[in-house]
């Protein structure tokens, strides 16, 4: 009996080794394992042993299919694993082929700045607000102090449609539209971002363009609250390092009215070409409203004061994506719409 | 502008370089552009007098010249101790003291070096001013550049001629316009620096003449003449002015013409107000009347050009009523200064300056004298400008001035006092500035200030007519303190909400949906040309064709404000087809504008896109076109996205543009919204696109208007579905979307989704009748639907169908 169960357990490793698909697994799982398998048998034939021999029988026997049992498991997942690896070979792609393509829409950069200035001036409280691009005379000049034959019209030389009627060469009157709307509620807190239009088409003026225009009116509204608000916009539209600095300049409706530089975000401050080698870059004009337009809006502007702001947004775009041409973000060529 | 940086210096002490000048006038509110540095490029010029000329030996056009170079130069003198110089120009005499460029020196864009000229040594190069970059675009003398004998031969030329001397480009804003007077901008400079001013002093002897004796002057339209100053001088020498007034005007980039001509427009340059000078001996009757011009009168001006004027323009005539300068714009050829001008009749004048600009534009003559009067003269000053002019006419040209002066003079003179209070300047400027302060900057500017209970009272000079109110006088302490000394705060006050309106987010929803499907956006101009209507094949009377114009346009190409996005979004793809860019997806959104009367027009937002060409074509993926389900894929999402639910698409053949067969209107209610379809072949031709287009366009108001709210959850059914296909055949004039309102109308009300998932035609089916295959999905939310429910419903279909004409596809 000893030696049968030595040989049937020789020739079971023999077989385990050899064997190489789950097939041929679950064919030695019968030969020995089932009904009339060997061990099975040898179970069976245990009755013939003497009581002495017995445990002794039994206890190989049972190890002889604990073997068997762990041997083929052991043996199942060395297959499966084998299997996997081949599958997984058979499966290899060129992963550095490129990927199917995805078309992405694009915002125009106009568009991207302006939703900046936006997000940037709603974190401050402003709202938003809008006026006609074919404006009034009244609105677009007299009303931002710039009365019939003011010598600063020539400044802006402007579309007519009629003798009452323009394009408007900023947004600044709606400032007053704005202030009309209100009065006599304060404060005021507003930017209006929209197209504008004056009669130079050359290398660095389009015909159209866009500004966005800032207002606030309230008490106690200084230019140092001015400066506050524009160092604040220009921190988080170019860089927590930028720095301003306010010129004196002269805007029809602003007094005191200011040009506003900001430190070159190319050069640091250095000089390079962008800059013209002065480190600042001028981007934006600005002032405490003049006491005119408030009063024209029917605001006593002994009472109340403003300020106002104004900038060009394909300016700050080229500055900030580095558009060296004004020209391309008219042309809508979609190999620069796609970049953005 | 332009002013020389040493002439600036003679009225006002300066203490820092060009450079840091321009930077704290800068600052101050005088912008300074750029300083020029016309001789930086030159070294080593003397001055050298000619000693002898011999010909070249071997060259015909070149001659050698001996030069005297003074004591203090020794290098390569020949025996007689002079500098042989070769040169071509063929203006050098014996005698004349000349710019000579040494060896080693530099001159406009090239160094000199001693060489052989045809075989003759030559040490050196006679310069021209074109060379030396003296006045390049205001010379038009050729040759060598002759100088003054006063200039001693070995004299260093950059030096004694100011060629090194800078010039300040100033960009004055409309306000500061009174600093186109140098006396003016040495105010300013005084005040910024603090440093003393030298104010030129007018002294001169008259003769006994008396200008009342000898001419006559009568004012007739004084609303546009406030003030005519009339004075004379009898007597002079025309003839080149001295170097340093050539000097200081082409510095200021006005040409040289004669002493006279040079002083007025020097004096000018000094106080801001233009002047005429006219040769007295050519006025009939020796008198100026100043009046109207009769309507068509003509006049020749000084650039011999016939001009026509109307009643509206001033015109200055002699007493013989002849015209002899159109008021501050240009003068007469006849009466102008010629080399043999010997008495001078000087007109310093002010003239309104709206009736200037209207004159200037009429004629389209832009002269130095009309751009001044343009901006406004000073006419309390005019007697002293006349005054300045004849001292200096009386110094340059030798003339002798007349006794007295003729000065009509309808201006009155109403003196400006503005109160400043301190605490309204830190209000205003956020600062803490004290009365001192202000005080510092009010004196720095020389303005009398007075101090009361209530701040200062400050008397506003006559040059300064921008200073009318408080806040003027604020910005002038802001700007002579320094921005820098205003602190930094942000405004506090009363909360405000920083937010969108409802609108404002509908239309950002609308860009951003847009962006998400894939489309780039574009931005094109509001104004387009009356051209596009023939290209759009339009009818005459179409409404697009109805627009806001502009007056004064560009061009064609810009002339009418856009009543559709089409045309713009059809060049821009065009555009973008003939650069390769074949596959497109492009919107647009934007205002058009429809006329309203005399009112402002209606800008409605409208929402264009544009698809050609096919995407995601890879190695691996097959191309999507952009055709008309695609493109109808994309706006039922967008109608989606903004929660519009009661759109609806019905044919539209009516639109020149589009494809009569391809296009649909949208209806969101009973409302017209936009059409979507192909472009019309013919109008793809003319606009010369090479592949077919599907294009868009909607009004973003009225979908606004439409639009729903935040869409309410509900729950996910509970219950199972039943799902039935159906396939069924009829002809093909009925439409997919009047079988599908016949299915949902039959189907009852457990019918949730009536999905198409085939459209088929064959010849066996016949040759206008198609398949149309649906998922019908019945569902009940409260309880599964029985068997029997689910076949009513689809019998009920079933038959409904087949009133239609259909049958079940076999």
């Amino acid at each position: 009996m000893l030696e049968k169960i030595k040989e049937i357990r020789e020739a079971m490793q023999q077989e385990l080794q050899t064997a190489e698909s789950a097939g041929q697994l679950r064919d030695l799982k019968v030969k020995y394992l089932g009904k009339k398998g060997s061990i099975s048998e040898l179970s069976k034939s245990m009755g013939k042993l003497s009581p002495e021999e017995r445990p002794q029988a039994g206890q190989l026997v049972n190890e002889l299919r604990c073997l068997l049992e762990e041997n083929l498991e052991a043996k199942q997942k060395e297959i499966a694993a084998k299997a996997m690896q081949a599958r997984l070979a058979a499966e290899q792609l060129d992963v550095t082929l490129p990927g199917a393509p995805v078309k992405m829409g694009t915002k125009h950069p106009l568009t991207l700045v302006v939703d900046e200035i936006k997000d940037i001036f709603l974190g401050m409280g402003y709202t938003v607000a809008e006026g006609p691009q074919v404006e009034l005379d009244y609105y677009n000049f007299e009303r931002m102090n710039l009365p019939a034959d003011h010598p600063a019209r020539d400044m802006q030389d402007s579309f007519y449609i009629d003798a009452r009627r323009l394009l408007r060469t900023h947004t600044s009157p709606v400032q007053a539209r704005v202030m009309d709307q209100m009065r006599p509620q304060y404060p005021i807190k507003i930017i209006a971002p929209g197209a504008v239009y004056r009669r130079d088409d050359d290398a660095t003026h389009s015909p159209m363009f866009h500004q966005v225009e800032g207002l606030v009116v309230d008490e106690n509204i200084s230019l140092a609250d001015l400066k506050g608000t524009l160092l604040n916009f220009v921190r988080q539209m170019f860089g927590e390092d930028r720095e301003i600095r306010l010129r004196p300049s002269f805007f029809p409706f602003t007094e005191p009215s200011v040009e506003v530089d900001i430190s070159c975000m190319l050069c640091g401050g250095e000089g390079c070409r962008t800059c013209k080698n002065t480190g600042w870059i001028e981007i934006l004009g600005a002032g405490i409203v003049h006491p005119n337009v408030l009063e024209m809006s029917g605001y006593d502007s002994e009472k109340v004061t403003g300020f106002a702001f104004g900038f060009g947004v394909e300016r700050i775009a080229m500055l900030k994506y580095g558009i060296d041409d004004l020209r391309v973000m008219f042309e809508n060529d979609v190999r620069f719409l796609q970049k953005f | 502008m332009l002013v020389s940086y040493e002439w600036l210096k003679s009225y006002v002490d300066i203490n820092v370089s060009a450079e840091e000048l321009g930077e704290k006038l800068t600052l101050a509110g005088i912008t300074v552009d750029l300083v020029h540095h016309p001789g930086a490029m030159l070294s080593g010029i003397r001055a050298g007098r000619i000693m002898q000329i011999d010909k070249h030996p071997d060259a015909e056009k070149l001659v050698v010249c001996q030069l005297d170079m003074g004591e203090g130069y020794t290098e390569f003198l020949n025996e007689n101790g002079w500098l042989q110089i070769v040169t071509g120009a063929s203006n050098v005499r014996v005698g004349q003291i000349v710019p000579v460029a040494l060896h080693n020196s530099s001159v406009v864009d090239k160094k000199i070096k001693k060489s052989k000229l045809r075989g003759v040594p030559s040490y050196g190069m006679l310069c021209s001013k074109e060379e030396l970059n003296v006045m390049p675009a205001l010379t038009d003398e050729y040759g060598i550049w002759i100088l003054d004998d006063s200039i001693a031969p070995g004299t260093d030329c950059i030096e004694a001629l100011w060629l090194d001397d800078p010039v300040l480009e100033l960009d004055l804003t409309p306000n500061r316009t009174d600093c186109m007077s140098i006396i003016n901008l040495a105010r300013e400079v005084s005040a910024v620096l603090g440093t003393e001013l030298h104010l030129p002093e007018i002294t001169y002897t008259e003769s006994d003449r008396q200008i009342a004796d000898l001419a006559t002057l009568e004012v007739k339209d004084s609303d546009l003449c406030p003030r005519y100053v009339g004075r004379m001088i009898e007597d002079l020498q025309i003839a080149p002015s001295p170097y340093w007034l050539q000097h200081v005007l082409a510095c200021s980039g006005v040409r040289s013409i004669n002493n006279a001509v040079d002083v007025s427009n020097f004096v000018m340059l000094e106080y801001g107000n233009p002047m005429h000078t006219f040769d007295y001996d050519t006025l009939e009757g020796h008198g100026v009347i100043v009046r109207r011009a009769a309507d068509g009168e003509k006049i020749v001006t000084l650039d011999e050009q016939e001009r026509e004027l109307t009643s509206e323009n001033l015109l200055i005539c002699d007493a013989g009523n002849r015209g002899i300068c159109v008021a501050g714009v240009m003068g007469g050829l006849n009466t102008e200064i010629t080399n043999e001008t010997k008495n001078i009749f000087l007109e310093v004048a002010a003239f309104d300056h709206v009736s200037i600009r209207r004159t200037s534009r009429y004629l389209g003559l832009h002269s130095e004298a009309s751009q001044r009067y343009e901006k406004g003269v000073n006419a309390a000053l005019l007697d002293e400008i006349s005054r300045r002019s004849i001292q200096l006419l009386a110094e340059y040209c030798g003339g002798k001035p007349v006794a007295g002066v003729l000065d009509a003079n309808a201006y009155e003179e109403k003196p400006v006092q503005v109160r400043l209070r301190t605490a309204r300047v830190n209000a205003i400027l956020g600062t803490s500035f004290t009365d001192e302060d202000i005080l510092a900057v009010m004196q720095a500017l020389k303005f009398n200030t007075v101090q009361d209970d209530e701040g200062f009272l400050v008397d506003i000079p006559n040059y300064r007519r921008d200073i009318t109110l408080e806040v003027d006088l604020v910005e002038e302490v802001a700007r002579l303190r320094g921005f820098d000394s205003i602190p930094t705060s942000l405004p506090f006050g009363a909360m405000t909400e920083g937010k969108l309106t409802a609108k404002q987010r509908f239309m950002e929803k609308t860009k951003a949906a847009m962006v998400r499907f894939g489309a780039n956006e574009v931005i094109n101009y509001g104004f387009i040309s009356t051209k596009e209507w023939d290209k759009l094949n339009l009818p005459a009377d179409s409404s697009l064709r109805e627009t806001v114009n502009i007056l004064n346009p560009l061009n064609e190409e810009q002339s009418i404000m856009r009543t559709t996005l089409l045309p713009g979004m059809l060049k821009t793809a065009a555009r973008n087809i003939s650069r390769r860019n074949q596959d497109l997806l492009l919107f647009e959104q934007g205002g058009v504008f429809l006329p309203q009367g005399d009112e402002l027009p209606n800008e409605v937002t409208t929402l264009a896109v544009l698809g050609s060409g096919q995407s995601g074509k890879g190695w691996a993926t097959p191309a999507a076109p952009y055709d008309y389900f695609r493109m109808k894929g994309i706006l039922e999402a967008l109608l989606a996205e903004l929660k519009i639910t009661d759109a609806a698409f019905r044919p539209l053949s009516t639109l020149s543009y589009m494809h009569p067969g391809r296009t649909a209107a949208l209806y969101v209610g009973d409302d017209f919204a936009g059409y979507l379809g192909e472009l019309h072949p013919a109008v793809q031709a003319n606009y010369e696109m090479k592949q077919k287009s599907v294009v868009m366009e909607i009004n973003l108001d009225v979908l606004f208007a439409h639009c729903g709210k935040i869409a309410q959850y509900q729950s996910l059914p509970k219950f199972p579905a039943a799902v039935r296909d159906i396939a069924v055949v009829l002809d093909k004039k009925v439409s997919f979307a009047d079988l599908q309102s016949v299915i949902a109308a039959a189907g009852g009300q457990y019918l949730v989704d009536i999905a198409l998932f085939d459209v088929y035609e064959s010849e066996a089916l016949g040759a206008d009748r198609r398949s149309l295959a649906y998922n019908l999905t019945f569902q009940c939310n409260e309880r599964t639907l029985t068997v029997e429910e689910v076949n009513k419903a689809f019998d009920d279909i079933l038959a409904a169908v087949q009133n239609l004409g259909g049958e079940l596809r076999s």
